[in-house]
């Protein structure tokens, strides 16, 4: 019995400690919901919201509810009750489902004009486009095979095994290669898809554990960003991953940030949204190893180890309709 | 009457148990059975580790059949001996003691139940360590201290060597007789019953067969269950002696082997005449001969080697038991 | 066996922890299924689902099946003899709990990869380049699956084989019956809740596994229903059709569960708590053997283990480097997730051994099977729906806060630990019932003094190993903690996967060993405190 009851503080005591913490600030604050790439330890928010409160004087409050797609159904689901006054972190390939859902307010941010019109995906301005990437096939210079050109070039026998995939059903970025293979060469995509798992070493759930075995040098070409040399760049000191550019294009994709249809604090969630726009815009891209969406932003040199792709794909509204029958082909087809 | 068993019934699905009977205040008695026949689930019952289906237990004039294991007053002591390793001998003795008792009443009274069974200064010690026969003994002092209106003790000796089983019974018998208990015993070993106790409840297949005292059930079996479960014996058809159905028993005992011929005794004895030797075993003190009259197998007990191929056998009507 | 007032006393006792698992299970789950039926249709009449469903079945059948088989050699030569480092190995090897299973995955690759360091040493030993074949292949996947879960086989059965009395298999010798006979007819059978309970808990780790099952296989072929409920939860965004999908997953859930609860009921098993193993000392060639199973077993633990702190000091070009120590605690947020891991962990491991206990007395007093198979639902439901499910709780009944973030988070790592507390204790509790507990009622003890003074204690060596198991699977618990926390709680493997998010493998590498040696830590401290006591039962 005294175990149990040592047990009950043992449970207690943290609480008991952080609900001190836990003060009321309805004053002039602000609830953003981040997917958990921009709140991690090492993602963009803990460097950029110190500097945002500081500068107008506006608490955040910065809530994850882990990645993107948990967000954003976090967000339907609490509908009228949300506390969200800013939404971060949702991307154009699953856009459709919160118009569906119509939970975002239009925001006509005056730092549009600085967008490039090609990344605004919501012409009404729902949801504002932050930063970008494009898919690629990244490259182990070391491997010492030759790198491949295109797309059609990964069914060739020579990457047997030297390529290592995403699942689309389990992962945004697997996603993203089904939509690219879709828009390059349209309805045979699955017949693409055949021949290219049988080079693929393994088709991984996501794209951290595909990422990990690339680095670890289990076959040289894995399923990534144009980006993802920037980081070896900076933080390694090596050249050594390359980002493949093909000829027919990359699928993109875009990230928005949007201004909820119930915030209670409206002119706040402005002034965060504006922020991300404009000063937050090289950290973004940075931390998040993507493009920014602002063409006036100023990049490390690195970012010269990461191709612009010389054409961006990006998803039709058929397409965005047909994604969920596409994944069910997908699986039908290769299992 | 201490105890009253009254009718009790209890079912399961290919067994079932009937009993009635009574035990009297200080009586050792014990409970006698092949393995399976539900001697140890009439222990249960009385206990109150399980209920029956029908019938009363009735002990000091109450009726006990449904109340709680706990307010019976009925001490148990298992097989296993089920003593807890998370205490010491002498804590396992003193957990079992009226919570009301002060420290120094517990300690005395710990030391003297150790005494008694004959484990004096063990009371420090692991449970783990014990032998068989000391853990026995400690169940036996645990149950004790719980100061029990009566002792069910179940096949309390069968895990130990045989030296070891007889020397506790003597020890247990002893207790018993010092403390003035009642005590009930359950096990499948006769001698062990034949040693201990003052009656015997002897069971067969979930009935009792008979009840009595050791020495008048082993003489005159009530039933040839009876008969051929309490000792050795001869069951011999009327009809290879003269006429009739059925049939005499007797123990080896009390055949007496005449090598005269023409014996003639009477009323007082049955006469087998010409029986053949078959085969003789010697025991000791003894012999056990195998005899073969008129085709049926005969066991005799006898001082003497016998010499001769063909005997006649003499058998006291008196201890001729008739089926 | 016993009356209705001491069942009503267990039912009071466990009271508590079947409110909390109604609460905690049967809401969320309500909430998830009740969406289920307008999809439910499609899902059930696809001729693919029940493809992925039999292929699940398969991997998850055939993973417990070796792992139980495999444990016995060392269940037995653990259970009947006592050696140096005996306890230390039965220990280590519930670590592989403690890790995520990303860097699981990432052990392996190191290790067993075709670059990897197996790669490596072989071929400079046999002076040519050699690629060990290992992964990537449906052996990959029963591999990595044996080895997270050989340590549950290994640890229930050792532990019902050391209070199995010896005299069942001497008597089955002395009547001329073989070894192998003997083990088959008379062993076996008084093992069968111990193996049954392992094999239950290892087939349901793998029904909702699919990390390993997608890159360890190195096919989509090879896909579990899982795959399924999470894209639809995580990618798609299509929620009824995730319910429907975890419908299914419920049903078939059950059904196996029913099935195995029969199997379970089958031939009573009958051992007398009196005897148990005599733990032999080793000497001459049994020494030998000992050496080589201790070999083995640590042969087969370690290297995916001790991969992950080698990669946290050695980079991939095989230079020696402290950075990424270095990297990781210059963070402020270290020192805090390390407190935050080690309390939840702590918090959910000793309510789950307490609450395991309560209910699996519960179960063996009353001779109740369903408690044990409704507590292994959780489990069994698969971490996807049931944080969905949380998730609307949390919504609907609590107030957005770090208080309830704390709460919810220890409660969800509550529920996915109790199925491994409950079938941990419950043999003991068996065990305990036949005679020690009637033992002491018969001395007129209350059913609660009984509890208190004698069962309590008597279970506390499986409550320690329910409470390792326990602590091991929150240290290393991440999904439940990243949906339900919002961002408020920050614990270690939350702090790893955002490392991996930022490209940063090393760093996670020295995450994961700083998991490693919390765990072991953890683990050395109970081990150390039980020295004192006399082992029991």
């Amino acid at each position: 019995m005294k175990k149990l009851f040592f047990a009950l503080c043992v449970l207690l005591l943290p609480l008991s400690i952080f609900a001190q913490a836990e003060s009321e600030n309805d004053g002039n604050s602000v609830t953003v919901y981040a997917y958990d790439v921009f709140t991690g330890e090492w993602g963009a928010g803990p460097e950029l919201i110190p500097l945002f409160e500081e500068e107008t004087g506006i608490k955040v409050n910065l809530i994850t509810a882990g990645g993107a797609t948990e967000m954003l159904s976090r967000v339907i689901a609490e509908g009228e009750g949300t506390e969200a006054d800013v939404v971060l972190g949702i991307s154009d390939d699953m856009a459709d489902k919160a118009y569906d859902a119509d939970i975002f307010a239009p925001y006509e941010s005056k730092y549009l004009s600085e967008i490039d019109d090609e990344l605004e995906f919501d012409k009404e301005h729902r949801l504002l486009p932050f930063d970008w990437g494009a898919y690629a096939f990244v490259f182990d210079t070391e491997s010492g095979i030759t790198p491949p050109g295109s797309l059609g070039d990964l069914t060739k026998s020579e990457y047997k095994d030297n390529l290592i995939l995403v699942d689309p059903r389990t992962s945004d970025v697997g996603l993203g290669l089904l939509l690219w293979s879709h828009e390059v060469f349209g309805d045979e995509y699955l017949s693409w898809w055949k021949e290219v798992s049988k080079n693929a070493l393994t088709i991984a759930d996501g794209w951290s554990s595909a990422y990990g075995l690339f680095t670890e040098g289990e076959a040289p070409i894995v399923l990534s960003y144009t980006t993802s040399p920037v980081y070896h760049v900076m933080n390694e000191n090596s050249t050594r991953y390359k980002a493949l550019v093909f000829p027919e294009g990359h699928h993109g994709t875009i990230e928005g940030i949007g201004i909820s249809k119930y915030a209670k604090n409206r002119e706040n969630a402005e002034a965060f949204v504006d922020f991300i726009l404009s000063e937050g815009q090289a950290t973004m891209a940075v931390k998040n190893s993507m493009y920014p969406a602002n063409g006036n932003t100023e990049l490390p040199d690195a970012y010269e180890y990461a191709p612009l792709p010389e054409k961006l794909l990006r998803t039709t509204d058929e397409e965005m309709a047909a994604k969920d029958d596409m994944l069910d082909s997908w699986a039908e087809a290769m299992i | 009457m201490l105890l009253e068993i009254d009718g009790i019934r209890k079912s399961y699905k290919d067994f079932s148990l009937e009993a009635s009977f009574s035990v009297e205040e200080g009586e050792f008695i014990s409970i006698l059975g092949p393995s399976g026949c539900g001697k140890s689930t009439l222990l249960a019952l009385i206990a109150g580790l399980e209920k029956p289906d029908a019938g009363r237990v009735v002990l000091d004039g109450k009726e006990i059949t449904g109340m709680e294991i706990q307010k019976r007053g009925i001490g148990i002591v298992f097989q296993s001996y089920a003593l807890f390793e998370n205490m010491s001998v002498g804590k396992n003795i003193t957990y079992a003691m009226d919570k009301k008792k002060s420290g120094k009443e517990k300690k005395e009274g710990m030391l003297a139940l150790l005494a008694l069974v004959g484990l004096k200064g063990y009371e420090k010690r692991n449970v783990s360590s014990l032998s068989g026969g000391e853990a026995q003994r400690v169940a036996l002092a645990r149950s004790l201290a719980a100061e029990p209106r009566m002792l069910l003790l179940d096949e309390p000796l069968s895990a130990l060597d045989a030296p070891m089983r007889r020397r506790l019974r003597g020890k247990i018998r002893d207790i018993h007789d010092r403390l003035g208990i009642t005590i009930i015993h359950v096990t499948h070993d006769r001698e062990e019953a034949y040693a201990v106790s003052d009656r015997m409840i002897v069971m067969n297949a979930g009935k009792i067969e008979g009840i009595g005292r050791a020495e008048e059930m082993y003489k005159r079996p009530d039933t040839p269950f009876l008969a051929s479960f309490l000792g050795e014996g001869t069951f011999l058809s009327k009809k290879s002696v003269s006429e009739g159905d059925g049939y005499y028993f007797f123990r080896p005992e009390s055949v007496l082997i005449s090598e005269n011929e023409g014996t003639d005794a009477g009323s007082t004895y049955l006469v087998l005449k010409n029986a053949k030797v078959m085969g003789i075993e010697f025991q000791g003190s003894s012999y056990s001969v195998k005899l073969n009259y008129n085709g049926e197998m005969v066991t005799a007990l006898s001082n003497t080697r016998p010499r001769k191929e063909y005997v006649n056998l003499m058998i006291m009507r008196n201890f001729l038991n008739i089926f | 066996m016993i009356g209705g007032k001491a069942k009503i006393f267990y039912l009071k006792l466990s009271l508590f922890a079947l409110l909390l698992l109604l609460f905690l299970f049967i809401i969320p789950l309500s909430m998830t299924l009740s969406r289920a039926l307008t999809s439910a249709g499609d899902v059930f009449s696809s001729a693919y689902t029940y493809r992925v469903l039999s292929f699940t079945l398969f991997e998850s059948f055939l993973s417990a099946l070796i792992s139980v088989l495999l444990s016995l050699p060392f269940a037995y030569f653990w259970s009947h003899h006592k050696f140096f480092m005996r306890s230390f190995v039965l220990s280590l090897s519930t670590l592989s709990f403690t890790i995520p299973s990303i860097l699981v995955v990432l052990g392996f690759v190191i290790f067993y990869g075709r670059s990897g360091v197996l790669s490596d040493v072989l071929s400079q030993l046999l002076g040519r380049e050699v690629k060990v074949k290992v992964l990537y292949s449906f052996f990959a996947i029963i591999f990595a699956h044996v080895y997270l879960n050989l340590p549950v086989a290994f640890n229930l059965i050792a532990n019902g084989w050391e209070k199995i009395d010896p005299i069942y298999e001497e008597s089955s010798y002395s009547l001329g019956r073989g070894k192998m006979r003997t083990f088959i007819s008379v062993t076996l059978p008084m093992l069968k809740k111990e193996i049954l309970s392992a094999f239950i808990l290892i087939f349901f780790f793998c029904f909702t596994s699919f990390s390993i099952v997608l890159v360890l296989g190195g096919s989509p072929k090879f896909s579990t229903l899982e795959v399924e409920i999470y894209r639809r939860v995580h990618v798609s965004l299509e929620l009824d059709e995730a319910s429907a999908f975890a419908l299914f997953n419920f049903l078939v859930t059950l059904v196996i569960l029913l099935v195995s609860g029969k199997i379970g009921r089958m031939g009573r098993e009958k051992r007398m708590a009196g005897g148990m193993a005599k733990l032999e000392k080793l000497e001459g060639k049994k020494k030998l053997v000992a050496i080589a199973l201790v070999l083995l077993m640590l042969l087969f633990i370690l290297p995916p283990l001790l991969s992950i702190p080698y990669r946290s000091l050695v980079d991939r070009n095989g230079e020696f480097s402290l950075s990424s120590w270095e990297k990781i605690f210059s963070r402020s947020q270290m020192s805090v997730s390390i407190v935050n891991s080690l309390l939840i962990a702590l918090s959910a491991a000793l309510f789950s051994a307490y609450l395991g206990e309560t209910l699996a007395l519960f179960s063996a007093r009353t001779g109740s099977r369903i408690v044990p198979l409704f507590a292994t639902l959780p489990l069994a439901t698969g971490s996807a729906t049931l944080g969905l499910g949380m998730n609307i709780v949390q919504r609907s009944l609590m107030p957005q806060s770090l208080v309830a973030s704390y709460l919810m988070v220890t409660l969800m790592h509550l529920m996915i630990t109790i199925p491994f507390s409950i079938r941990t204790i419950l043999p003991g509790a068996a065990l305990l019932g036949e005679e020690k507990t009637l033992s002491s009622y018969t001395l007129g003890k209350s059913y609660f003094t009984t509890f208190a003074s004698i069962e309590h204690p008597l279970l506390s060596s499986y409550r320690r190993k329910a409470f390792l198991f326990a602590f091991a699977l929150s240290l290393g618990e991440v999904n439940a903690t990243m949906t339900l926390s919002s961002g408020k709680v920050t614990t270690l493997p939350v702090l790893l996967y955002n490392l991996i998010g930022s490209y940063d493998y090393q760093g996670a590498s020295a995450l994961g060993t700083v998991l490693l040696l919390l765990a072991f830590m953890v683990f050395f401290i109970l081990g150390a405190g039980r020295k004192g006591k006399a082992d029991v039962t």
